[in-house]
C-alpha cells in the first residue's frame, strides 16, 4: 500500500510555519495536559498530553471507542475530567468556561439540530447563544451560510433536509461565531463519496485562521486534510507526529520498488552490489519487479538507478514504498504500545 | 439575562411550531369555556328564579361562578403542565443539542431558567385566554375584581411550583413520557399529600399539610395574598428549579 505524498500538504505546512515565526513563535491554541476520564470502572481517556499551534488541523484518528469523542467533549467544556487541565486560546476550560467556550465551535459526533427550526433561524440562534453581537449577527449568519454552500436551503426545515445537508448544518453552527479553534467529530460521518470531498476541501479551507481538531476513525481522511495526527488506542495516545513522519519512523528501513522492462535474475545481484542496500528480491506481487530493501543512513536510491542501467535494463519505473497510515495504525494499535514517539 | 431571554423565546416559539402548544391550549379553553358557560346559564336561571320570588339572591357572582371555575383551572394544569414541561430537557438529550447549548457560553443556570421563563410564559398565555370570563362578568354584573386579581397571581405562582417539577423530571430523562408520567404522579401526589395528615398526631399533621401545594391555594381563592403561600411557593419553586439544575449537572457524576 502506497502512501501519497501530500505535497500540498506540506507547502501549506510550510508556509503557515513562516507566518507563525514572522508573528513571533508559535502559539498554543490548545494545550492538554496530563487528561484522564473515568468512567465507573472504565477509564476512557488515559494520561493524555497534546498542543495544537495555531492555524494547525491535528488529527485525532483512533478506533471506534478509543475515546476520542471523550476527550472532544472535555476540550469543549461538555463533561469535566477526572484529572489534568485543558487550556483554550489559554484559558482553562474548567476555571474560565464561559471565557474558553467562546473561543470554540464544536460540531459533534451527531450535528445538535432542531428539526424544527429553519436553517436560517437555527444558525441565527445559536449565532446569538455564542455571543455574536446584535449588529454583527446577520453578517455572521450569512458568512457561515455561505462557507458552508447553504444558501439554496437556508429558509427551510432542518428536519426535511438529507444528511449531507445537515451535516453541513451543523458545520455553519460551529462556525458562526468565527471561533478560533474547530473541533470536528467525524465530520464526515454518513455522507456520500462526493460529500466527503466536499466536506474536506471545506474543512481545509478554513485551517488558515481556525485552528483545528479532526477526530476520525477513517484513515484516508487524515492523510488528506491533517497535519500532525495523534494516533489514539483505549484512552492513550501511541502516537503523535506529522503523518509522513509517522510512516517513515514506524519502519526501521524503506522499501523500493523497481520495475524493470527486459526482466531478469541478474538485475538483483546488480541492485544488491549497490551501496545502503539491505536486501533485494523479486517482488511476489508484482511482475518484472524488484522489491528493494535499505537501511536508514544512506539513501541508495541514486546508486539503484545507476547500476540498473549500467548493467543494460530499462528502467520502466521505480519508487520508494512507505508505509502507509493505515500500516502504522493497525501496527500500533494491535502492539498495546507504539514506539513512534 | 440576555442569554436566558434568547433560550425563553426559541422554546415559546417552538411550543407553536410543533402541535403541542395549540393543542394544549385550545383543549384547555375548550373545556374550561364550557364549564364557564355551564356556571353562567345556572347563575343566571337561579337569579332569575330568585327575582320571580321576590328574594335577594345568596350567593355572590364570585362564589357562584369564579371559585369553582379557578378551581378546576388549577385541576386542569395538574394535566396540561406535564405535557408542556416533559419536552424541556428531555428533547434536548435526545436531539443531543443540549451539548450543543452546554459547550456554547451557556451557563446550566441559564439554561435552567430560560426554560422555565418560556413554559410559564406558555402558561401565561394559557391563562390570558380566560381573562374572556372576568371581562363577560364585568360587563353584565359586579364582580370581585380584586378577588379575581390574586386567583390569576395565585395560578401563575402554583403553575410556577407545577413547572419546576416537571423541569426537574424533563432533565433526568430523555423520554418525554417518562417525563410526563413522574411529573404527574409527584404533583398528584403533592396535592392529596395532606388526606394522609389525619392519620398523624396534629404536630405531624401540620408538617404534612404544609406541602400540600393546594392548600397554600385556598387563601388566594379567598381574595387574600398570605405572605406565607407566597414563601411556600417561591421557596417551591427556587428549590425545583435547583432540582432541574442539579439534574443537568448530574450527566457530570458519571
Amino acid at each position: 500500500m502506497l502512501l501519497r505524498l501530500g505535497i500540498l500538504d506540506n507547502l501549506f505546512f510550510s508556509a503557515k510555519k513562516k507566518a507563525e515565526s514572522q508573528s513571533g513563535g508559535l502559539l498554543k491554541m490548545i494545550e492538554v495536559k496530563n487528561l484522564s476520564k473515568n468512567y465507573a470502572s472504565i477509564r476512557a481517556v488515559d494520561n493524555i498530553n497534546f498542543t495544537v499551534e495555531r492555524g494547525e488541523i491535528m488529527g485525532f484518528l483512533g478506533p471506534n471507542g478509543a475515546g476520542k469523542t471523550t476527550t472532544m467533549r472535555i476540550i469543549t467544556g461538555y463533561i469535566p475530567p477526572t484529572s489534568g487541565t485543558v487550556r483554550v486560546y489559554g484559558y482553562d476550560v474548567a476555571e474560565n468556561p464561559s471565557q474558553a467556550k467562546k473561543c470554540i465551535g464544536y460540531l459533534p459526533e451527531l450535528p445538535p439540530l432542531y428539526p424544527e427550526m429553519k436553517v436560517e433561524k437555527y444558525i441565527q440562534y445559536v449565532g446569538q447563544i455564542r455571543e455574536v453581537s446584535r449588529d454583527k449577527l446577520k453578517k455572521s449568519v450569512d458568512r457561515a451560510i455561505d462557507i458552508c454552500g447553504l444558501s439554496s436551503v437556508r429558509g427551510r426545515l432542518i428536519g426535511n433536509l438529507s444528511k449531507g445537508y445537515r451535516q453541513r448544518v451543523g458545520l455553519a453552527q460551529a462556525l458562526v461565531h468565527d471561533p478560533d479553534v474547530l473541533i470536528l467529530d467525524e465530520p464526515t460521518s454518513g455522507l456520500d463519496p462526493k460529500q466527503i470531498i466536499e466536506i474536506r476541501h471545506l474543512i481545509k479551507s478554513l485551517a488558515g485562521e481556525h485552528t483545528i481538531i479532526l477526530c476520525t476513525h477513517i484513515l484516508s481522511e487524515v492523510t488528506q486534510t491533517c497535519g500532525r495526527v495523534a494516533i489514539i488506542n483505549e484512552g492513550r495516545i501511541v502516537a503523535l507526529d506529522h503523518h509522513d513522519n509517522l510512516s517513515r519512523h514506524l519502519k526501521g528501513t524503506d522499501g523500493y520498488e523497481l520495475v524493470i522492462g527486459n526482466f531478469n535474475d541478474g538485475v538483483i545481484n546488480a541492485v544488491r552490489g549497490v551501496e545502503g542496500v539491505t536486501a533485494a528480491q523479486k517482488s511476489q506481487s508484482r511482475d518484472n519487479t524488484v522489491y528493494i530493501e535499505a537501511g536508514k543512513e544512506f539513501d541508495p536510491r541514486p546508486g539503484i538507478i545507476r547500476a540498473a542501467v549500467n548493467a543494460d535494463y530499462d528502467v520502466l519505473e521505480f519508487k520508494s514504498l512507505k508505509l502507509s497510515l493505515e500500516d502504522v495504525f493497525l501496527k500500533l494499535t494491535a502492539d498495546d504500545h507504539g514506539g513512534a514517539q | 439575562m440576555k442569554k436566558i431571554w434568547i433560550i425563553a423565546k426559541k422554546d415559546f416559539k417552538t411550543f407553536f411550531i410543533s402541535p403541542i402548544g395549540y393543542m394544549v391550549i385550545s383543549s384547555f379553553l375548550l373545556i374550561i369555556g364550557y364549564m364557564f358557560y355551564q356556571r353562567l346559564v345556572f347563575f343566571v336561571r337561579q337569579s332569575l328564579i330568585s327575582m320571580q320570588m321576590g328574594q335577594p339572591m345568596e350567593v355572590s357572582l364570585n362564589d357562584a361562578i369564579i371559585k369553582p371555575l379557578y378551581g378546576t383551572i388549577n385541576l386542569l394544569f395538574l394535566f396540561i403542565i406535564p405535557l408542556i414541561t416533559m419536552r424541556l430537557i428531555a428533547e434536548e438529550k435526545k436531539l443531543k443539542t443540549i451539548e450543543l447549548l452546554l459547550t456554547s457560553p451557556v451557563t446550566t443556570a441559564q439554561l435552567v431558567a430560560g426554560k422555565f421563563l418560556s413554559a410559564l410564559l406558555l402558561v401565561a398565555t394559557t391563562l390570558a385566554g380566560t381573562l374572556l370570563f372576568p371581562v363577560t362578568l364585568y360587563i353584565g354584573g359586579n364582580p370581585d375584581m380584586g378577588q379575581i386579581f390574586t386567583m390569576y397571581l395565585g395560578l401563575l405562582m402554583i403553575s410556577a411550583c407545577y413547572i419546576s417539577v416537571g423541569l426537574f423530571w424533563s432533565s433526568l430523562t430523555e423520554n418525554q413520557i417518562i417525563a410526563a408520567v413522574l411529573t404527574f404522579v409527584s404533583l398528584l401526589f403533592l396535592w392529596i399529600i395532606d388526606w394522609s395528615a389525619m392519620n398523624f398526631s396534629s404536630g405531624t399533621a401540620a408538617v404534612i399539610s404544609y406541602f400540600s401545594v393546594i392548600r397554600h391555594f385556598e387563601s388566594f381563592i379567598m381574595g387574600i395574598i398570605d405572605s406565607k403561600d407566597v414563601v411556600f411557593y417561591l421557596t417551591f419553586c427556587v428549590f425545583g428549579l435547583f432540582l432541574s439544575y442539579v439534574g443537568i449537572e448530574s450527566k457530570n457524576w458519571q
